[in-house]
């Protein structure tokens, strides 16, 4: 704290005016005193307007940092409309069921033209730039395969299939159990004659109960497990789709063999017990084999998948990234 | 006496110096004044500020998230096909729209709808749904219409590709393909692209969402 007490006694040679200048003495004391006080005043308020100017700051460049994370989903959403567009195509070109591959590589290899155009429409109106095109491996080759099966049906080779959906009249499921099921149940084999192993997908009526469907699975058609089961049946159809794991759209995981997932062997698709068995299947393969028995004429050369390259740009993000298109595979 | 008239100009120095402060000190309280007077708004959920940001961006990811998983498990496909081509005197309508021509009280009566409502309706959220479809997304069909959208709204979009062989999702109308309805036009609300390949057109769906 300051001293403001008095000063001491003015120096002698001023000492004939004493009363005169203790008088400007009290000016200065009382100048000194509203001095501090001012000053005090000034330093509190200066502390506080620092307060409120530093809160703003930190207020303003939080608001500008947050912005960014917004952008960042924009080409994640650009490319799932890319991925969508191109998986949508595909499959619509193979339910055309073209003439050759030829001719359907021609009609999505347009699409994929047509749809980066719209893309780039689509990027360009948030100040972006987007191409899409197909990479060096392009399209490949493969069999759009729907119709019904008997025991003679086969697809021959296949390395990868995708949405792959067996169908099965209710009324005409034979009753069986999980261990009774690989003599008598409607059976899907996946034959991997390159390592001579088989996988099988049951699909039969429970036998202890009524009006229920039940999907088992096995290897080699030993240990077959019950892997599922659904409870109501319409008695229609009962879609099984495989790749998907669902039955009937309610999900049942695990009936797509593990050994089969990503890069395999060729394997063929056969089928048991069918005969007589409202059966249809619905698939994609990657094989340019012709299937055998009555798929052969269910058949038609398709595009299996796409592998596209991605790039999208705005001023504050660059992304590029290669996608494969197959919609309806199961996962690796 | 010089020294007292010294002492004494010494003393006015002083108040000089005293006033030049009180004047700063003056101007500094009515700037914080004015200032503190600014800032002493009434804080609502929608005036701007770090936490409001922050649900807005919640509510984009929700939205957007919402959009993607309904695309992947084809709601979203089956609600935008959902569609009546009679209804509404032959200018056809989304199903139970009635007059209003969009659905106003909530999502539409499907799959998407009851993940819409379940999502933002039942937090008082509200939502609009629109399609762009053209050539260039330029025209535009509301799905849901449920007011005008606050300065606080959040959109999110999807693409979705419809083919030529897709099925209306609408009750006694599901053997009736898109690439039929091609010969009759305005009886399905996207008109009919040039599209290469077997698909019937590109369409983005946007949703809206901001707090009631």
């Amino acid at each position: 704290m300051a001293d403001v007490n008095v000063p001491p006694a003015a120096d002698g040679d001023e000492a004939d005016d004493e009363r005169p200048l203790r008088d400007g003495d009290r000016f200065r004391d009382a100048d000194r005193g509203q001095l501090l006080l001012v000053a005090g005043l000034v330093m509190a308020v200066s502390l506080v307007a620092l307060v409120v100017l530093l809160n703003a700051s930190i207020y303003s460049e939080n608001l500008a940092t947050r912005g960014i994370e917004a952008a960042d989903g924009e080409p994640l959403e650009i490319r799932a409309a890319a991925v969508d567009g191109t998986g949508t195509l595909i499959d619509a070109t193979n339910r055309e069921r073209p003439d050759s591959y030829g001719s359907a590589e021609t009609a999505v290899e347009d699409g994929i033209t047509d749809l980066d155009g719209r893309l780039a429409r689509t990027a360009a109106e948030r100040g972006g730039i987007s191409q899409l095109n197909p990479t060096g491996d392009g399209l490949r080759e493969g069999r759009y395969v729907a119709g019904s099966v008997d025991d003679s049906a086969a697809v021959r080779d296949a390395e990868r299939t995708r949405a792959f959906v067996f169908a099965v009249g209710e009324p005409s499921l034979p009753d069986a159990s999980a261990s009774t099921a690989p003599g008598t149940a409607v059976t899907v084999v996946f034959n991997r004659t390159g390592s001579n192993t088989t996988h099988e997908v049951y699909v039969y009526d429970p036998d202890d109960g009524s009006d229920e469907a039940a999907v088992a699975t096995a290897t080699n058609g030993t240990d077959a497990t019950e892997t599922c089961r659904l409870e109501t049946v319409d008695g229609g159809r009962l879609p099984v789709d495989l790749t998907a794991g669902t039955i009937d759209g309610e999900p049942c995981p695990g009936i797509w063999p593990a050994e089969l997932r990503g890069d395999a062997d060729p394997y063929d698709i056969e089928f048991a017990n069918a005969d007589g068995v409202d059966a249809e299947m619905t698939a994609t393969a990657l094989t340019t084999r012709e299937p055998d028995g009555p798929l052969a004429d269910a058949s038609s050369p398709a595009v299996y998948d796409a592998t596209l390259r991605f790039r999208y740009r705005t001023a504050d993000v660059r992304f590029e990234t290669t996608v494969r298109v197959a919609p309806g595979e199961p996962d690796e | 006496m010089r020294g007292l008239l010294d002492r004494l100009g010494g003393g006015r120095r002083d108040r000089a110096q005293a006033h030049t402060l009180e004047a700063f000190a003056a101007a500094i309280l009515l700037v914080a004044g004015l200032t503190f007077a600014l800032q002493a708004t009434a804080v609502t959920p929608l005036s701007a500020s770090t936490s409001n940001q922050h649900i807005e961006n919640q509510q984009r990811a929700v939205a957007g998230d919402l959009l993607a998983t309904s695309a992947d498990n084809g709601d979203l496909e089956s609600a935008l096909l959902y569609w009546d081509p009679e209804a509404d005197s032959g200018d056809g309508a989304f199903v139970g729209t009635g007059e209003d021509e969009s659905y106003t009280e909530g999502g539409p009566p499907n799959d998407f709808g009851e993940t819409l409502n379940r999502t933002f309706l039942d937090r008082s959220i509200a939502f609009n749904v629109d399609i762009r479809h053209g050539d260039r997304n330029e025209n535009r069909t509301e799905v849901v219409d449920m007011g005008r959208p606050s300065d606080n709204a959040v959109t999110a979009r999807r693409s979705v590709a419809l083919a030529d062989d897709a099925n209306l999702t609408a009750p006694g109308y599901e053997d009736t393909t898109l690439r039929q309805l091609e010969g009759d036009p305005g009886a399905f609300y996207v008109e009919d692209d040039v599209v290469a390949g077997d698909v019937y057109d590109y369409v983005e769906v946007r949703i809206v969402v901001w707090r009631m």
